[in-house]
């Protein structure tokens, strides 16, 4: 809110077209929502968000639970890790964009393979302190190993998890905006690739705002909730 | 072969052998930095028999119970389970070990195996757990935790139930009534069960059979049976008990290794 306040103040002082008014940013996000425009990008831009971080998140955390797990994996793959972390997004984009051609599935993949090794790096570092006494438990009572995952692995990856997920959504969406503006024709990064062209800065703001609305609305109304049931059991 | 002393002559019929323990060497380390932990050790356990292995600490009990629990497999010699393809056991660690993300009911049926509800209900309520059911771990006792883990050792209705020293942490006091809660808990749903402890007051509360380790590398120095009129008697007979097993280990009955 006091946020808001300094930027309506500090864009009316400065009267400039290149900086707009919080007011007319926000009108500007009414006034868009209203035509459609904004919700058809937003909605395709999240779908790809979305995608992006399911393949992420579920190869990534395997990944990182085998190289936390077995240690031959780990010497075996930890170059090509850091190799793949250190990738700039935009070469891996427009490499995969040249290899595989400019399409969806190539889109959503390259976005996920920019955030898999930082979520592997992450659950990695979970799986390296799993508590053997509750595996052989686990080992010792037959448990099963998807049962085990579940009940004894995940549990103890939680924090790991939640702070690969949280990371991951930030970088996500800024990625997803790179693909777009360099290979697709609608979503968020495409619009504002074209309201660039026109100097446009009212309406980048107003799709910018917009989606991380979006964002605090996923961590209010998904990452907490789920970390309040995660942690139930912690007194 | 080690000396079995009391062995041989005293030995009880058995109606069913479970287990049949053959170890020739189990050791730590490789290469100068090997150590024997346990070498010739040899034992068989029958159906609903509880046997008590004591040792001083450091002797490799735990790792014996590792070995027959199948959580460590580098050892030579031989474990087998005669008429059991694949044996069930119950395990009750020197820690609980319980989930302390599940509460205690979902740490129990999480191990049950189908039908076994209604008997793990049952423990729960005789060892005075079932008000705590819905409880995590953490917001309940370690004396409780304790019982939870012995009551998931039994609930699963298993062939044989390992005890790793469940009563070493405790006092006297607590300790005796973790001793009235493993029977309870045996009482209830009888099984062959294999108890390793330094306290010859454990093996003296609880055991039909007293094997006692010396070494290292440890073997069983000596088999001392108990006669089934002092077996699972009330304390002050097990204390008895333990100072007369007590005195027979120190006259000798054991010449070691």
């Amino acid at each position: 809110m006091g946020f808001l306040l300094l930027w309506e103040v500090a864009a009316r002082l400065a009267g400039s077209r290149l900086l707009p008014t919080a007011s007319a940013v926000v009108a500007m996000m009414a006034h868009e929502a209203a035509s459609g425009d904004l919700l058809f990008n937003l909605g395709i831009t999240l779908l790809r968000v979305a995608a992006s971080f399911a393949i992420a998140m579920v190869l990534g955390t395997a990944l990182g639970l085998a190289l936390g797990v077995w240690r031959w994996l780990d010497l075996a793959f930890d170059s090509w890790l850091i190799v793949l972390l250190n990738m700039p997004a935009l070469v891996l984009i427009v490499l995969m964009y040249v290899w595989f051609g400019l399409n969806e599935p190539t889109a959503v993949i390259a976005v996920a393979l920019n955030k898999l090794p930082s979520t592997a790096v992450t659950v990695r570092e979970g799986a390296r302190a799993l508590d053997r006494g509750l595996m052989e438990m686990a080992q010792s009572y037959r448990m099963g190993r998807l049962a085990t995952l579940r009940h004894v692995v995940l549990p103890q990856l939680h924090p790991y998890l939640f702070a690969a997920a949280r990371a991951g959504l930030a970088i996500i969406w800024k990625i997803v905006l790179v693909v777009e503006l360099l290979g697709r024709s609608n979503g968020v990064g495409f619009a504002i690739e074209e309201y660039f062209q026109l100097f446009d800065v009212t309406r980048i703001l107003a799709y910018t705002l917009a989606f991380i609305l979006v964002v605090q609305a996923i961590e209010w109304g998904l990452w907490q909730p789920l970390e309040r049931r995660a942690n139930r059991w912690r007194r | 072969m080690g000396p079995l002393a009391a062995a041989g002559a005293a030995r009880e019929q058995v109606a069913a052998v479970i287990l049949e323990v053959a170890i020739r060497r189990k050791g730590f380390g490789a290469g100068k930095a090997a150590r024997p932990v346990l070498a010739d050790l040899a034992f068989s356990l029958g159906a609903n028999e509880i046997v008590a292995v004591v040792g001083p600490s450091g002797c490799g009990k735990t790792t014996l119970l590792r070995l027959i629990a199948g959580l460590d497999a580098a050892f030579e010699g031989r474990i087998t389970w005669p008429g059991l393809a694949r044996p069930r056991l119950g395990v009750v660690f020197q820690e609980p070990r319980l989930l302390p993300w599940r509460t205690i009911w979902q740490n129990l049926a999480l191990v049950l195996p189908p039908g076994q509800e209604g008997a793990a209900e049952a423990l729960l309520h005789r060892l005075g757990l079932w008000p705590h059911r819905d409880a995590y771990p953490g917001q309940i006792s370690l004396g409780m935790a304790r019982r939870a883990a012995i009551a998931r050792a039994f609930a699963v209705a298993p062939d044989l139930v390992l005890l790793d020293e469940p009563f070493a942490s405790l006092d006297a006091a607590n300790a005796a009534l973790g001793r009235a809660i493993l029977l309870e808990a045996w009482r209830a749903r009888p099984t062959a069960a294999l108890l390793v402890t330094h306290d010859l007051l454990d093996a003296a509360a609880l055991a039909d059979r007293v094997l006692i380790l010396a070494g290292p590398p440890s073997r069983i120095a000596a088999e001392i049976p108990i006669a089934p009129d002092q077996r699972r008697n009330d304390a002050a007979s097990a204390e008895r008990l333990a100072t007369s097993l007590r005195a027979a280990i120190a006259k000798g009955a054991i010449s070691g290794s």
